[in-house]
């Protein structure tokens, strides 16, 4: 049930809005021209479009969404084109692997980083898109990622997750359900990170990337050339329409999220130490479980509810469905080591002049109840989680665009 | 020559852990490990597993002298690891399959085979025959040297010594006790996806 006034004020809509335009919005439109000019500008204006709705609305989820699945859809066509453009072809061979010219995945951290370490040899310094994604600079961002959100990347941020988070969202019922209480689903995860961490430790190779990876199908993949190459790609195409399409589609779970990424899992564990975390005001609760049937990744059970916790278990990706969902509006932002999910440092003031007369006492109410809005939990949540989701994917965005309008003038979707 | 041994195991053995904890780490993590003597058992088997490796090997490649160079080659090498992993894979699996309460008459069956303290001995061994980097550092210098059967083993011995130092930090897994029962389930899970692994990609598929 959506609440029109879990939402912000117009002003504070405005100002965030205006901020969020001139750190991300104005770079995809400043230092481009021609036809990337106009889809930096088109992809500016659905994007702070989607975060303006967001905040005004309250809902979180439907606009969360619509931000992901656009993240996740755009970012693959303008990835293969890149893959073609510079390579001829999608599939990597190990020669070009061996020349570290694929990019750095996020998800692969879970598998090659102490193996990295321990053999004193990154295997990811990068060539296409332009070195951006190397080891270091993805383990840089991750770190950044990590200490301002959490485990709010897999819902905010990582472009990949969008596939299997809009299949859940299609079909309006659980065909096929999962019990709450069914841990070895809901940890499964864990499970896939110790068994990457291990064989990858055992083989000295990413062996998420060899053998489970559902996304090498929407980017680059081992070309088949005997039973073990076989294999993979079965693997491969196996994981990518089970785990990220029908499982998603007939359970309404994040399947592939909750059960494959490793790198899920790992932040599952490093997120505790994000700033911002979910808290559910167990005052206000009135044990109505629908945060638990909407939660996308079994991260809300009865027993968190019934034991009154305050809190999702450690596998929440902090999408907003419950916030969105509580009728009560019990579920919130905060931050961590806090009870408070608002900030209330301007309460006084706002309340002091909203009951006064004139128009400058007006005008001051209004920025104080702005200033108490834009420093509460949840609209600063909100505002790093979409400032990095947008600078993560945006890039891709506009570049697909681009690739399309080149399509309907020139015929080509490359553009070299 | 010994005193190198002990340093070639010192400074080598984060390798030897490499190689050695994705097997011994999730073992350890799915055993009912209620004190620390249990712990301190399989522990204990698993290096006495890898020492009898270690000293079986020590003690062939000192006999045999320089003539061990005819054997040692990559299509060996990958045989006999092959093999290992197959072993390995298959009682990681017989291990993770007794802990799911299935209820069939497989579990039942592997239930009754399985004895942890005998595949800690095993996993030990075979861990041991896997011929890493500094295995090979250390076979290499035990059949250059030709100082025979015994002096091989010693060598092998004080390698095992140097090596051994990284795997104190396991002595303390039972004092984790937060989540337990979520740690076990998922490390029990994990050997399954483990022995799978090892025994069709490292075993099999080295061995053909």
């Amino acid at each position: 049930m959506i609440t029109k006034n879990r939402g912000f004020s117009l002003p504070t809509v405005i100002f965030l809005s205006l901020l969020m335009f001139m750190n991300t919005g104005l770079f995809l439109i400043a230092r481009n021209q021609g036809l990337k000019l106009v889809s930096g500008a088109l992809i500016t204006a659905v994007l702070i479009g989607i975060f303006a709705a967001m905040m005004y609305t309250g809902n979180i989820s439907r606009y969360r969404r619509i931000f992901f699945a656009m993240a996740a859809f755009l970012f693959f066509p303008s990835f293969i084109a890149l893959l073609i453009e510079q390579r001829g072809t999608m599939t990597i061979c190990a020669d070009t692997a061996i020349k570290s010219e694929n990019p750095m995945c996020h998800i692969t951290f879970a598998g090659i980083t102490i193996p990295s370490l321990l053999n004193q040899a990154v295997t990811y310094p990068v060539k296409i898109s332009n070195y951006f994604a190397s080891f270091y600079s993805m383990l840089i961002i991750w770190i950044v990622a990590t200490l301002a959100f959490g485990r709010g990347w897999c819902s905010w941020v990582c472009f990949y997750g969008g596939w299997d988070d809009t299949f859940s969202r299609l079909s309006k019922k659980e065909r096929i359900k999962i019990s709450s209480k069914n841990d070895k689903i809901r940890y499964f995860g864990f499970t896939m990170l110790i068994f990457i961490m291990c064989a990858s430790l055992v083989t000295m190779t990413s062996v998420y990337c060899e053998w489970i990876c559902p996304w090498k199908t929407i980017t680059e993949f081992t070309p088949v050339t005997g039973i073990a190459s076989m294999i993979m790609f079965t693997v491969m195409i196996f994981t990518f329409f089970g785990f990220a399409i029908v499982l998603p589609f007939f359970t309404r779970k994040r399947f592939q999220c909750m059960t494959l990424c490793p790198f899920g899992a790992l932040q599952s564990l490093v997120g505790k130490i994000g700033f911002y975390k979910v808290r559910i005001d167990t005052d206000k609760c009135t044990k109505c479980m629908k945060c638990v049937r909407v939660c996308p990744t079994m991260s809300l059970n009865e027993e968190c509810i019934n034991e009154k916790r305050g809190k999702p278990l450690i596998t929440c990706t902090m999408c907003g469905e419950c916030i969105s969902e509580c009728p009560s509006k019990a579920i919130d932002y905060s931050f961590r080591g806090t009870k408070k999910c608002g900030a209330g440092i301007f309460e006084s003031l706002h309340s002091r002049f909203a009951s006064r007369d004139g128009i400058l006492s007006r005008i001051a109410a209004v920025i104080f109840r702005s200033c108490d809005e834009i420093l509460s939990p949840r609209a600063l949540f909100i505002f790093a989680a979409f400032t990095f989701g947008m600078i993560m994917s945006s890039g891709f965005g506009v570049s697909t665009v681009e690739r399309l309008m080149n399509l309907f003038i020139n015929g080509t979707f490359l553009l070299k | 020559m010994l005193k190198e041994a002990l340093l070639l195991g010192l400074s080598t053995g984060t390798y030897c852990a490499m190689f050695c904890a994705p097997v011994l780490l999730p073992f350890l993590f799915s055993e009912e490990l209620n004190s620390g003597k249990k712990n301190f058992k399989y522990i204990i088997l698993f290096l006495a597993g890898r020492l009898v490796g270690y000293i079986a090997i020590g003690g062939i490649l000192g006999a045999l002298g320089a003539y061990a160079l005819g054997y040692i080659d990559p299509v060996f090498e990958r045989k006999v690891s092959g093999a290992a992993f197959l072993v390995i894979g298959i009682i990681m699996l017989a291990a993770g399959i007794k802990f799911q309460n299935a209820g069939g008459r497989m579990c039942a069956a592997v239930s009754r085979m399985y004895k942890p303290a005998g595949a800690a001995l095993v996993l030990g061994l075979l861990t041991g025959l896997n011929l890493c980097p500094p295995f090979f550092a250390a076979a290499s210098r035990v059949f250059i040297s030709d100082g025979g059967a015994l002096q091989g083993v010693l060598y092998f011995v004080f390698f095992f010594i140097g090596t051994s130092v990284y795997f104190l930090p396991l002595f303390g897994v039972h004092l984790i006790k937060k989540n337990m029962q979520y740690v076990r389930m998922v490390s029990r899970l994990a050997m399954i996806l483990l022995g799978v692994y090892f025994a069709l990609v490292l075993g099999i598929g080295r061995l053909v």
